[in-house]
């Protein structure tokens, strides 16, 4: 298929395409157990009422060219849960500090905030500013691991959104609204752009701590389209995906010839069966499951790491930057190997939710995380990995300069900062500002549709291209808003 | 009140002296709106849902609410538009100053009409009220009556069994096309087993039914599995993937509702009992409202609590809150009950089919004084000493919860141990209902939401149907009306509703074939499928209809047809697939994946370790730590203290939002968040994990291994012709029995019981 077919067919609903259909592939490559050419991770033949019947012996992760000229190939979503005060990291208000203690003036617009602290004195930051690198980007002396990394940084002052707690805040970051049901981000890219490695998932999410981000498995859901496009939970310990080790006493040898003597049963009966590819499908599932069980193992084992490289990323025995620093780590091993969308959760559990005592919560998160972001970076930038990876670090909104408990800030969701670095975008600048007291942005205004649709944008993806067909109605990432912010190449 | 009558003569004077300029709607304003507005705001355009052909229609409004509020012109939409220049379009031209005051006027005053009532709009028909439909929407097949059919003539009549025949070979034979041959008998008893109850014959059964050569076997067969109470097991999973049946309430928290099981149950009961349809929707819309004091009754309307509630923290909005569960209680009834999005309407007129906004605020105006009512079954002195003695056993969990989180290493799971074991000495909650009721005193105000948000109050609404469904006088009820869910339930299941009978014989021949007459079992909209047999879709419904609405009617007709005897194989596969791909005309029956709680039932049932007990509170069985530590409260997940509770058919095992069994979701158990009207049957490397090296495999494989050995007296050859019988329902053929025999020289039987568990033919039904 030439360039330009593919190019036209992507125009209004991806398509699923490889070079070769999973059943070629069957014939080409003989029987043979774990001999064959694999097949993605995620590969599901999914169900007859949700494709086109000429798609449907296609691997839904199928790699497809991306319509755009993609500046990124993956992302890194770095997600700080329960949303980081911008006016102590990222985004400086000298009026605030001046006028604490006093009440926010009338000509403010009033917000809604879930705690009605709307009343509460103004609080000042504590921190201590400093532009760095050449560009002189602001950034808080709590970040000071990050601040070195000023230059390939652009910040977004202007962000909003329009989920006030967490559930529904950490909901629309994921998914573009604050209600349970559409498809998360990472779903639309893999549905977008499919796999490069068809021996990992494409859509991988890590959470710091055992348990889950609010909301749970939906944060990663694929919503309304097939569940091949999830994500992948992995989860820290020996069992990263589950089930992947056999059971005790059975020896590979033995499994072996289990899955052997399985295959050749199944192929027995799909034999008799020719139009029924679900079959065919199924065998190849089970040959890929050996070799998940072989391959996906190697992916997250970070004992091949050097000292240095474990060192940069704050892995050392016993310090508290460890946990985030292997995730973050892992993450670019994830992406080398190809894994599309990365989304690491610091603070799983709404950790960063600083109403009270913001001093001693946001020294602990960014003690936690800030080595660990800024090894991810200057890794991902001496392998030549950052020119293809975006970078993306926020949380589901920011804080209020109103005090809550005192010592406090509540949730803002009317202006708050994110970071995005990589894939060809300009460091060192800001875009965007906030009022002067950081409640409203007012300047280059980002929604959580925008940021989206950057997103896509940098990967090669118009937010308005692709599309899904659900209930009869063309669905888009963005619910046909938002667009991509263009300020990021300079 | 000395004041009064001279207010009043005031009053008086200003009307008599206003007497001579009073304007008329006839004589002074409808010439007015004639000229200007009538093109696209009457007739045959209603833009914005605005009709100005009578003051009536200028006061109900459209959209963005009333037109005109009589004697405030200031506070009447028609002239702020008029004022603000937005109004008529900026290609037309504007109203002239002084045309524009006597409508000014005309509010003013009162505005009047000529007559006592003015004259209703001509044409009544659904859909031609207070709306801008389309004719195409109006013409739309789904909501024309229901038609009474003849099954179509056909060449081969020895093919016939049941009218559902006539109606797909008629097809075939318009296409030259042959049906597929019968299935063999050893097929068709496996399909019909897992189809009407969900479960794998038992190898006498199926040796029973093969060696029958008597005419009504198979007739008996079906009736036999009709009757059986595990009828109502299966079917009971369909429907509660429709009204997405969860026991907890999802979101951060995902509380229990105390007893939801009870709601299962009733829905169990109701299939194997056969319960007319309409009966069982009415009960379960408004239960309540007819047998307040009926435990069936009250457990039927549990439907209203299955919603997901979010009861986070930093929510303090309660108008918000409400409105999200009138949403959930809205949106459910469209798409269960109706067959249509209805969800769509909530922020803008739908824009797909022709539902307006204010239909959905109507619809939801049924539920304006719906509340959450747990019904205590127990004697209050019961609940009392519950909750004296849960009250005591928390505190000693929250005392060693902070306790388990300072501590490290094996002291801590030492205390979470302690944790969990303390938390299973909770007694059990005294017998609820979590029902609903009418609270009339806190009935919620409805308005059309601008955008869906609470906060933006358009026209107030009352209950009333969709309005392309009534004709345009059906009027709109009293918001307070005592009864309104009946109402509802009234006007769903009438015999002359369009949609509900088609609605749910679509779902049961989905649920027989794989995939419904109309592909789309939830919208039956006009972007919905249409029917690919639409006279058999409408037989159907009215034979639904004829006998009194019970399913095991329609189960009849179509299990009993030929059309479902068919093959999963034909001769011409290879040249009919490329034609029709997805076997849209019924010339082969579809091979199945067997669901999540097919397979998990499947594999009890063949280790023999199934526990058939009915109905009753749901288990919780034994999971990882690590799932359950991923709960905001862990201790929620109390694994039932009788083992043999965990072997129960999955319909009982609990449907918990924030924890669903691995090995379900691995086989596309639905999320239990929205309303699944089809599972999907997905195939991925995961699948292979969870059957290969999950625990539940492996642990059923040792119990098949053991049957197999203490059943066959350890012979090999019994064992491999008695494993394939229990699992796959046939004998093994030659090749099979050879493998199996080569595998068993070097392997233990449990591997090969857990291989027989991977085989296509144990989770596929042809």
């Amino acid at each position: 298929m030439s360039v330009q077919s593919r190019l036209a067919s992507m125009n209004s609903v991806p398509h699923f395409e490889s070079a070769l259909s999973r059943r070629d592939m069957l014939l080409r490559s003989g029987a043979g157990f774990g001999g064959l050419a694999l097949t993605d991770l995620l590969s599901r033949d999914v169900g007859p009422s949700l494709q086109a019947a000429d798609t449907r012996d296609e691997s839904p992760a199928a790699p497809k060219l991306a319509a755009g000229f993609p500046h990124a190939k993956n992302v890194i979503f770095l997600f700080m849960e329960g949303g980081p005060s911008h006016m102590d990291l990222f985004d400086p208000k000298p009026l605030l500090t001046k006028m604490a203690g006093q009440p926010l003036p009338k000509s403010f617009k009033p917000v809604i905030t879930p705690m009605g602290e709307y009343n509460a004195p103004l609080l000042a930051p504590k921190r201590k500013w400093k532009q760095h690198g050449e560009s002189g980007l602001w950034v808080s002396d709590w970040l000071p691991h990050t601040a070195t990394c000023a230059d390939d940084i652009a910040v977004l002052r202007g962000c909003w959104t329009n989920g006030i707690n967490h559930s529904g805040g950490v909901c629309q970051m994921n998914t573009g609204v604050f209600t349970a049901g559409r498809p998360s981000l990472g779903a639309w890219v893999s549905y977008g752009l499919g796999t490069e490695n068809q021996n990992l998932p494409s859509f991988v999410v890590i959470p710091d701590k055992p348990s889950d981000p609010v909301n749970g498995p939906r944060n990663w859901g694929s919503g309304f389209m097939p569940a091949a496009y999830q994500g992948t939970r992995l989860k820290s310990g020996t069992e990263p995906i589950a089930n992947l080790k056999t059971p005790k006493g059975i020896t590979p040898k033995r499994q072996r010839a289990k899955l052997e003597f399985l295959t050749e049963l199944n192929r027995e009966h799909a034999k008799t069966r020719p139009q029924q590819s679900e079959l065919e499908a199924r065998i190849a599932s089970y040959e890929l499951a050996f070799r998940m069980q072989a391959t996906a193992p190697e992916a997250v084992e970070l004992s091949q790491e050097t000292d240095e490289t474990q060192k940069l990323y704050g892995i050392e025995s016993g310090a508290n930057t460890s946990t985030f620093g292997r995730n973050c780590l892992l993450a670019r091993r994830l992406v080398e190997r190809g894994v599309r969308f990365v989304q690491l959760y610091h603070g799983t559990g709404s950790k960063w939710d600083a109403h009270s005592a913001i001093e001693k919560n946001h020294t602990t998160n960014c003690g936690e995380s800030d080595k660990p972001v800024a090894g991810l970076l200057k890794d991902l930038k001496r392998r030549g990995l950052l020119d293809s990876t975006l970078v993306v670090w926020g949380g589901e909104f920011g804080r209020t300069p109103m005090s809550e408990k005192g010592d406090g800030r509540d949730h803002n969701a009317t202006g708050f900062t994110m970071w995005m670095a990589g894939a060809g975008i300009k460091g060192g600048q800001t875009i965007g500002e906030t009022d002067e007291l950081g409640l409203h942005a007012i300047e280059d205004r980002m929604h959580v549709h925008d940021l989206h649709s950057t997103i896509l944008y940098m990967l090669g993806l118009d937010h308005m291209e692709v599309v899904y067909k659900y209930k009869g109605r063309p669905e888009r990432p963005t619910l046909n808003e938002g667009s991509p912010c263009l300020k990021l190449f300079g | 009140m000395a004041t009064l009558p001279h207010f009043m003569s005031v009053a008086v004077a200003k009307d008599q002296r206003d007497d001579k300029k009073r304007l008329t709607f006839e004589k002074d304003v409808a010439p007015i709106l004639a000229n200007h507005c009538l093109q696209c705001h009457g007739g045959e355009k209603r833009e914005a849902g605005l009709d100005v052909r009578r003051r009536f229609t200028l006061l109900s409004g459209g959209d963005s609410g009333a037109a005109i509020v009589a004697g405030k012109p200031k506070l009447s939409l028609l002239i702020e538009m008029i004022d603000a220049g937005l109004m008529p379009p900026e290609d037309k031209p504007r109203l002239p100053s002084k045309t524009i005051s006597v409508l000014r006027q005309w509010i003013a005053t009162g505005a009047a009409t000529t007559g006592e009532k003015e004259p209703p709009l001509k044409n009544d028909a659904p859909g031609q009220g207070d709306t801008s439909f389309s004719d195409e929407a109006r013409k739309h097949w789904a909501f024309q009556p229901i038609r009474r059919i003849t099954p179509p003539r056909v060449e081969n009549v020895d093919w016939l069994q049941t009218p559902v025949d006539s109606f797909i070979l008629a097809r075939l034979e318009q296409r030259t096309w042959q049906p597929a041959p019968s299935a063999s008998r050893e097929e068709l008893i496996r399909r019909i087993h897992f189809d009407l109850v969900g479960l794998p014959p038992q190898p006498e059964d199926i040796a029973a039914f093969v060696n029958n050569s008597s005419p009504d076997a198979y007739t008996r067969l079906v009736d036999r599995l009709l009757a059986s109470p595990h009828y109502g097991e299966r079917w009971a999973q369909h429907w509660l993937d429709v009204v997405r049946f969860a026991e907890t309430e999802g979101f951060e928290y995902d509380r229990h509702l105390p007893d939801a099981w009870r709601y299962r149950d009733y829905v169990i009961n109701s299939l194997n009992d056969d319960k007319p349809f309409d009966q069982f929707v009415t009960e379960q819309i408004a239960g309540d409202e007819i047998a307040p004091n009926d435990t069936q009754h009250s457990a039927a309307v549990i439907l209203h609590r299955l919603g997901a509630v979010r009861r986070n923290a930093g929510n303090p909005d309660i108008a918000l809150s409400r409105n999200e569960v009138l949403t959930e209680r809205t949106n459910i009834i469209g798409e269960a009950f109706l067959g249509l999005t209805v969800g769509c309407a909530r922020c803008h007129n739908h824009k797909l089919e022709p539902i307006t906004q204010k239909d959905y605020y109507r619809l939801q105006a049924y539920f304006a004084a719906t509340e959450e009512n747990n019904i205590l079954l127990a004697p209050a002195e019961e609940m009392q000493s519950w909750e004296k003695q849960s009250k005591e056993i928390n505190a000693q969990i929250k005392k060693l919860k902070t306790e388990v989180n300072t501590a490290t290493g094996a002291k801590k799971a030492e205390l979470e141990n302690q944790l969990f074991e303390v938390a299973y000495t909770l007694p059990t909650r005294p017998a609820t209902i979590p029902s609903i009721r009418n609270d009339h005193e806190h009935r919620t105000a409805m308005h059309v939401l601008r955008r869906g948000v609470w906060e933006q109050k358009g026209v107030a609404v009352g209950p009333r149907p969709l309005s392309i469904l009534v004709p345009a006088s059906e009027p709109e009820l009293a918001a307070d009306i005592q009864k309104p869910r009946t109402q509802l339930a009234r006007w769903i299941t009438d015999d002359r509703h369009p949609l509900t009978a088609r609605v749910i014989v679509n779902r049961l021949w989905q649920h027989h074939f794989g995939s419904g007459l109309v592909k789309t079992a939830n919208d039956f909209g006009t972007h919905g499928a249409s029917p690919s047999h639409p006279g058999l879709l409408d037989w159907l419904a009215q034979t639904l209809i004829d006998n009194d609405w019970k399913w095991k009617s329609i189960h009849r007709q179509i299990v009993l047809s030929s059309t479902y005897r068919q093959s999963s194989q034909h001769p011409f596969a290879a040249g009919l697939s490329k034609t029709d791909p997805e076997n849209r005309f019924c010339w082969r029956v579809n091979r199945r994946r067997l669901s999540a709680e097919e397979i998990r039932d499947a594999m009890l049932a063949a280790s023999g370790r199934i526990n058939p007990q009915l109905r009753g509170r749901s288990v919780m069985v034994p999971v990882e730590r690590e799932l359950i530590n991923l709960l905001y409260k862990p201790t929620q997940w109390v694994v039932a203290k009788d083992a043999a509770a965990h072997d129960r058919r999955s319909i009982y095992l609990i449907a918990k939002r924030n924890l669903r069994l691995p090995f379900m979701e691995a086989f596309d158990a639905p999320a239990l968040q929205t309303s699944c009207s089809a599972r999907e049957s997905s195939t991925h490397a995961p699948q292979a994990l969870e059957l290969l090296n999950g625990r539940f495999s492996n642990e059923v494989a040792v119990a098949f291994a053991k049957r197999l050995t203490a059943e066959c007296a350890g012979q090999t050859e019994k064992i491999v012709e008695r494993a394939y019988q229990l699992a796959v329902g046939r004998a093994p053929s030659d090749k099979e029995h050879r493998l199996s025999l080569e595998f068993l020289q070097d392997q233990p039987l449990t591997e090969f019981a857990l291989a027989i568990f991977n085989l296509h033919g144990f989770v596929y039904v042809r």
